[in-house]
């Protein structure tokens, strides 16, 4: 079966909730490098010593191993031997060192430099919100953050590639919403950061599981549902057929291949197959939908009988769904889309 | 020629001579005086040996890479005996066997203090104990003016009531066995408002003896994997727990309805705890340190039911939103502003934070700002507490580290097993309004056995010789425990320390009332809180560093109730007992 990256039947509101986990480091044209502790990524080994001086001149590196102060003075050092035009980065850099040692209106300072040099990058804005943030000028740093996490989102849908950590953006504007007294809106932005946080972790733990256990069924359907809810398709179908193979009569490795089908969609394939998919998602759906008991399962044949023009059938589907799984948002929202009531 | 030639090198002696007096007058700067300026220089000596503390750790390693090998190595102050020395319960590991048992019993330590010696009463104090120990937390659970001990074990937890003299007995079926096998920490306190304590107790992971996972680890550059310990991500987590106390030595699960389940405490990975009247609305809060899930500030609403708040308030993750690898939690008014912060040390390629209280409900990572990534970013903490170490008023700073994976030098070139550990001195600027603190990491002052390297878990701050100041205890894995007592210049400064007594809501312990000390330098508030740090419990009472303030001018209690008591006839340089209602008892 071949997928292209359609998420066309996914809501928009949707689609951006369940995007984080094709996360993949982001190379901004740039090149900037990591800031400072509020960045993600565990670093790969370097030969710095940790408890010997510290002999390390990269940057990037002084900064992620927080020696701020050794980094400023060496990137200090750089500027005298970089030529203006290629200070973007160094400017970048600067500001990380300098807010790592709370050198705030410094900091600032190198950051709007920064900004006004890259002025298409986000991660630049992002630090200039941080440091803002930071400055207690929590007005300004909402509108930054904004700014940022929107030119992320541009740059995602015109690169197709993910930028890494925009859920942490998230958290950082909720942060200063609710210095504003804002909280319904930071609530907002910590439910969508809680919810990736969620499925980030639940893949982690479930790979880590399926490592070590890799004849449990039950672990490879729960890691098929991780990487679906995570839109990680390819891989997720992967993990559905080592599930069916352990277990074939497996309700969610079921229903994960019909919603993973569905989210692909129908024009993932030439139209000539659209029937004999169908039937055969039907037949998935009939496997999931087995005692009734598993809630992805109706999610999952709801959305084909919608598919199939069954309204009514789907929205039976749905509310069952939501009685089973009530926290699951997922049951409202398609009943929504059938165009039913929505409890 | 010949003149100037004599000139040069006159010139010449002379400089060296300065040299020589410069370098002589900088060794002895060193030495004697590590903070800068006029601050008085903190200094520790270690004396374990010397004042009797025998004890060897030991993780019990199998080979097996059970992931409770790397954990334990808590520890517990308690006055047991009464006399006013603050005794120490040590828990011990050991090997699990080929049927899934600890064979051996009695390998727990305690040992008696008698005016600043300790003599091992293990045997006679009945906290031997089997199973593998791995940490512990005191309280008062019956009521009856002395402290009880909660031992916590992989498997089943353990409750010893003591009889008032040193002499305890463990309670069979008391209730606080603990759901999961792998409890993270405990502490005590009346969450309920009945006067009896309770227990709040986190756990860590669901662990399966019989199908524990095993993970590998490869070199970063290729070559032969190695087993590893596997990480909590490997783990589901497991739900904490809060125990109500039924009066008569048991206990009844109250976790259904505390409304923690509703929070992020239903799948938790769950270390440290901390209880305090963080929101000063006279009822016990708790503050769990989390790996790799989000930190949980448990508000409580005031009869044992919980409003879980940490993410909207800033303490769930690091400032940029990243679920970090919580371990031990300090706490302390760091700032004068009568407000709680809360410190808690994390896993290596994070740092430790420092959440400062903005409001009692919103709190900024002010770990940057104010110098405390320093040295931490490479390292595992774990225990840590916050000290008056110079007695010059501000809040110092302890943190014992550690790498989890014994072998990590050889996947991982830039960390090691054995870690040092670190001690930020405060550094207040400023006054008034405009008055903010500074940290500055000073380790490498304190001398070459502070900073030896060891894979430290537990770390506690005692008053074990009673002389006014703290001095700091460290639980390395497989070593000798470290005692380290404080031999700073405190020459004119002045203390306080204070035992809260309680009566009626918060029970005998107190915990949650609050002390504010006025003196000529100013305003400083302290909680009585319970818990702390990681799988430990440090030196209950209260206290103060005066700098060379010699006179209170106020001392208030803020009893759990709401009682408001001003307490007269305060001496300083004193350890006074202050029973609700009755004032000072004795000093």
């Amino acid at each position: 079966m071949s997928f292209v990256n359609d998420l066309t039947l996914i809501p928009r509101k949707h689609m951006i909730r369940h995007s984080v986990s094709f996360l993949l480091i982001l190379i901004l044209s740039s090149g900037c490098g990591k800031d400072d502790s509020r960045q993600v990524p565990p670093a790969p080994p370097q030969n710095t010593a940790p408890q010997n001086p510290v002999t390390e001149t990269n940057p990037d590196i002084l900064l992620r191993d927080g020696h701020y102060e050794l980094a400023e003075n060496r990137l200090r050092l750089l500027f005298k031997v970089t030529p203006p035009e290629k200070q973007a980065k160094l400017h970048y850099q600067l500001a990380s060192a300098l807010h790592g040692q709370g050198k705030i209106p410094e900091a600032l300072v190198e950051a709007k430099k920064a900004s006004t040099l890259q002025p298409r990058n986000p991660e630049v804005f992002r630090l200039l919100a941080l440091i803002t943030f930071d400055s207690k000028d929590y007005q300004e740093s909402v509108r930054l953050f904004r700014q940022a996490i929107q030119m992320a989102i541009d740059f995602q849908k015109a690169t197709q590639k993910p930028v890494i950590g925009l859920h942490f953006w998230r958290y950082q504007l909720a942060q200063a919403l609710i210095r504003l007294g804002k909280k319904e809106e930071a609530n907002k932005e910590l439910e969508l950061y809680r919810e990736h946080q969620e499925v980030i972790q639940s893949i982690d733990r479930l790979e880590r599981t399926t490592a070590y256990r890799p004849k449990d069924a039950t672990a490879w359907a729960e890691y098929a549902q991780a990487l679906w809810r995570g839109q990680k398709l390819p891989e997720a179908m992967a993990a559905c057929r080592t599930c069916l193979k352990l277990d074939p009569m497996n309700k969610l490795a079921h229903a994960v291949v019909v919603l993973c089908s569905l989210d692909r969609g129908l024009d993932a394939i030439p139209q000539s197959q659209h029937e004999a998919l169908k039937r055969n998602l039907a037949l998935h759906a009939n496997q999931a939908l087995a005692d009734l008991d598993e809630p992805l399962g109706l999610l999952a044949a709801g959305r084909l009988a919608l598919l199939l023009n069954d309204r009514e059938r789907a929205l039976k589907y749905f509310e069952k769904g939501q009685d089973l799984d009530p926290k699951n948002s997922l049951f409202a929202e398609w009943q929504d889309r059938a165009g039913g009531q929505n409890p | 020629m010949r003149a100037s030639g004599l000139r040069c090198f006159q010139a010449l002696l002379l400089f060296l001579l300065s040299w020589s007096l410069i370098s002589c007058d900088k060794d002895k700067e060193i030495k004697s005086t590590p903070a800068k300026g006029s601050q008085p220089g903190i200094a520790f000596k270690e004396v374990a040996k010397i004042k009797g503390l025998d004890f060897n750790h030991d993780r019990g390693a199998t080979g097996k890479y059970h992931l409770f090998e790397t954990m334990g190595g808590g520890m517990a102050w308690l006055d047991g005996d009464g006399d006013g020395d603050y005794d120490l319960f040590l828990p011990q590991g050991q090997p699990l066997d080929d049927t899934f048992k600890f064979p051996r019993a009695g390998l727990n330590r305690y040992f008696r203090n008698d005016g600043g010696v300790f003599t091992d009463q293990t045997t006679s104090s009945g906290l031997g104990g089997s199973g593998y120990g791995l940490g512990a937390t005191v309280g008062d659970v019956d009521n009856d003016g002395d402290s009880d001990l909660y031992v916590i074990r992989f498997g089943k937890n353990a409750l010893y009531l003591n009889d008032g003299k040193g002499k305890f007995t463990q309670v069979l079926d008391s209730g606080l066995e603990g759901s999961a096998p792998f409890s993270g920490s405990a502490a005590f306190g009346d969450f309920d408002g009945d006067g009896w304590v309770d227990l709040f107790l986190t756990q860590y992971v669901e662990y399966d003896l019989r199908q524990a996972p095993k993970c590998q680890q490869a070199p970063a550059g290729g070559g032969q994997a190695v087993p590893i310990y596997c990480g909590p991500i490997t783990f589901k987590g497991a739900r904490d727990q809060i125990f109500l106390n039924n009066r008569d030595g048991t206990f009844r699960d109250f976790t259904e309805e505390s409304g923690m389940v509703l929070g992020g405490g239903s799948s938790s990975k769950s270390l440290g705890v901390l209880l305090g009247d963080f929101d000063h609305d006279q009822d016990l809060d708790a503050y769990v340190a989390c790996d790799t899930t989000p930190n949980l500030l448990y508000l409580n609403q005031g009869t044992a039911i919980f409003k879980e708040v940490a993410l909207e308030s800033g303490v769930a993750a690091s400032g940029g939103g990243l679920y970090e690898g919580g371990m031990g939690i300090a706490s302390g008014d760091i700032d004068f502003d009568q407000r709680l912060d809360f410190y808690v040390t994390n896993f290596a390629d994070e740092s430790n934070r420092l959440y400062r209280s903005l409001t009692p409900d919103i709190f900024e990572d002010a770990s940057l700002r104010l110098g405390m990534v320093s040295g931490t970013k490479t390292m595992v903490g774990w225990g840590t507490g916050f000290v008056d170490a110079d007695l010059d008023r501000d809040l110092d700073l302890y943190v014992a580290n550690g790498h989890i994976y014994d072998n990590v030098g050889s996947w991982e070139e830039r960390q090691k097993y054995e870690q040092r550990n670190l001690f930020f001195r405060a550094d207040i600027q400023g006054g008034g309004e405009n008055l903010s603190v500074k940290y500055s990491e000073v380790s490498a002052s304190l001398g070459a056995e502070y900073r030896r390297p060891a894979s430290y878990r537990g770390a506690t701050d005692v008053d074990f010789d009673n002389d006014g100041d703290r001095d700091l205890c460290f639980i390395p894995l497989d070593q000798e425990i470290r005692l380290f007592e404080n031999v700073s210049d405190r020459s004119g400064r002045h203390f306080l320390q204070i035992l809260l007594v309680g009566e009626g809501r918060g029970g005998k312990d107190a915990v949650g009332a609050r002390v504010e000390l006025k003196t000529q330098g100013g305003t400083q508030m302290r909680w009585r809180t319970s818990g702390g740090g990681y799988l430990s419990q440090s030196d209950p009472r209260i206290h103060f560093g005066l700098g060379a303030d010699q006179k209170v001018d106020s001392l208030k209690i803020y009893w759990l109730d709401g009682t408001v008591e001003e307490v007269t006839g305060v001496p300083v340089d004193s350890t006074i007992k202050v029973q609700k209602g009755r004032g000072i008892l004795n000093h």
